[in-house]
C-alpha cells in the first residue's frame, strides 16, 4: 500500500480550490440554465481531513435540507453532496413546475430536487473530467429531506467503512433575486487526492 | 440556542458529565448514540459512533468511531467518575438508513454491534429508538436519565 496523504501544502491547496472552482462554475451554468437566472458561486473551504471531523467544516445543523448524494467512481472515487435548503429547494421546485404551493415532503418533488442534484453533479464532473482528462462516473442519485447534519453523517460513516481521511471541497451557488442557496460538497479519497495532486503537478510542470 | 449546560458531542467522540449537564450528539444518520446511565450519582455518558467494530479498522486510533472498543472507552470513562457497572443501564438512539434505494445497511449493522457489546459486557439496553429511515438529534439529560429524540419530521420523543 501507498503511503497516504495526511497533510497539503498551500499552494496544492490552492490547486484543488481552482479545480473545485471549474466544476462549480459549470453546475452553476447548468442551475443557471434550470432556473432561468445569473448564479454566484462561493468556494469558502477545502480541507484534507480525518472523516470525523469534517462536519467542524461545514455549516450543518439540524435543520431539514433537502440533500442528493452521489457516488463517483474510476479515475477518482469519493461522493458528491448537494444540499439546497428547505426554502431554496421550494424556490426551485416552483420554477420548475409553475406551482405556488409546493409541499417538499411530496414524492415528486423530491424526484424532482434528485433529478436537478444530479443534473449539477453530472454538470460538475464533466467539467472536472474534461479539464482533468480523467475518466471519472457517476452514480444514480440518492435523496432524503432531512436533517442536513444527519444526511452528511450518512454519507461520511458510507465513506469512513472504506477510508479514514477525506479530501472537503465545500462550495455554494447563489441565486440571489430567487433566494436559492445550494451547497455542494465533494468528499474523495485519499488515493484519489493522490491521483488528482500528480495530474495537477503535470499540468502545471513542477 | 446556545445552552451553556449542553455539552455537544461531536462524531466518533464521547463525553460524560453529572447532574444537572446534558450531553447532546446532532444529526444521528446510521451513526448510533449510545447513552450509559447510573442513577445513583446521576452521573451520565453519551458515545456517537460511526462503524460497527474497530477489528476491521485500518486507522485505530480513536476507540470511540466504532461500536465495541467505543462502549468499553465510555465504560472506562464513566468509571473513573465514580460509576459503578452493575448499576447502568444503558439507551441507544440512531442506525437508520435514511436513503430508500441505498443498499448500504450500516445503520442495522452498528445496532447489532452495539447490542452484541453491551450483551457480552451485561448491561441491559433499557429503551431504544433506532432504524427506519430518518435522522435524529438527541439530548441526554443527566439529572433523570431521559433521552430526548428529535427529528425533521417525525416528531419528538423521550426514552
Amino acid at each position: 500500500m501507498t503511503k497516504q496523504i495526511r497533510e497539503l501544502s498551500e499552494l496544492q491547496y490552492g490547486a484543488l480550490k481552482e479545480i473545485g472552482n471549474i466544476g462549480i462554475g459549470n453546475a452553476a451554468t447548468s442551475l443557471s440554465k434550470l432556473v432561468n437566472t445569473r448564479v454566484r458561486i462561493n468556494i469558502p473551504n477545502t480541507k484534507l481531513e480525518l472523516i470525523e471531523n469534517i462536519p467542524k467544516f461545514t455549516e450543518t445543523s439540524d435543520s431539514p435540507v433537502m440533500g442528493t448524494f452521489m457516488r463517483i467512481s474510476k479515475n477518482l472515487e469519493g461522493y458528491i453532496l448537494v444540499i439546497f435548503s428547505e426554502n431554496s429547494a421550494k424556490s426551485i421546485c416552483q420554477i420548475l413546475t409553475r406551482e405556488n404551493e409546493i409541499e417538499l415532503s411530496n414524492s415528486i418533488n423530491i424526484s424532482l430536487m434528485e433529478e436537478a442534484g444530479h443534473i449539477l453533479a453530472g454538470t460538475y464532473v464533466t467539467a472536472l473530467s474534461d479539464f482533468l482528462h480523467m475518466e471519472i462516473s457517476i452514480s444514480t442519485p440518492y435523496t432524503a429531506y432531512d436533517m442536513s447534519e444527519a444526511i452528511l453523517n450518512y454519507v461520511l460513516t458510507e465513506m469512513s467503512y472504506n477510508v479514514d481521511f477525506a479530501l472537503l471541497f465545500d462550495t455554494e451557488l447563489l441565486v440571489e433575486d430567487k433566494k436559492i442557496k445550494g451547497t455542494f460538497l465533494t468528499l474523495l479519497e485519499p488515493e484519489s487526492l493522490e491521483n488528482l495532486l500528480i495530474k495537477i503537478k503535470e499540468m502545471m510542470g513542477f | 440556542m446556545l445552552d451553556s449546560n449542553k455539552i455537544v458531542v461531536g462524531i466518533a467522540d464521547c463525553a460524560v458529565a453529572k447532574k444537572p449537564l446534558k450531553l447532546s450528539t446532532v444529526g444521528l444518520g446510521s451513526c448510533v448514540g449510545i447513552t450509559v446511565y447510573d442513577k445513583k450519582i446521576h452521573l451520565g455518558g453519551l458515545l456517537h459512533i460511526m462503524l460497527p467494530s474497530i477489528r476491521q479498522a485500518r486507522l485505530k486510533a480513536n476507540p470511540a468511531k466504532f461500536a465495541d472498543s467505543g462502549i468499553e472507552y465510555l465504560l472506562e470513562e464513566v468509571k473513573k467518575e465514580g460509576a459503578v457497572k452493575r448499576r447502568l443501564e444503558a439507551k441507544i438512539a440512531g442506525g437508520a438508513s435514511m436513503f430508500a434505494n441505498s443498499s448500504f445497511n450500516i445503520g442495522e449493522r452498528n445496532i447489532r454491534s452495539v447490542k452484541q457489546t453491551f450483551e457480552d459486557l451485561d448491561i441491559p439496553i433499557v429503551a431504544e429508538d433506532t432504524g427506519k429511515n430518518y435522522g435524529r438529534t438527541i439530548i441526554f439529560d443527566t439529572s433523570t436519565g431521559t433521552l430526548h429524540i428529535k427529528s425533521a419530521f417525525k416528531g419528538n420523543k423521550e426514552i
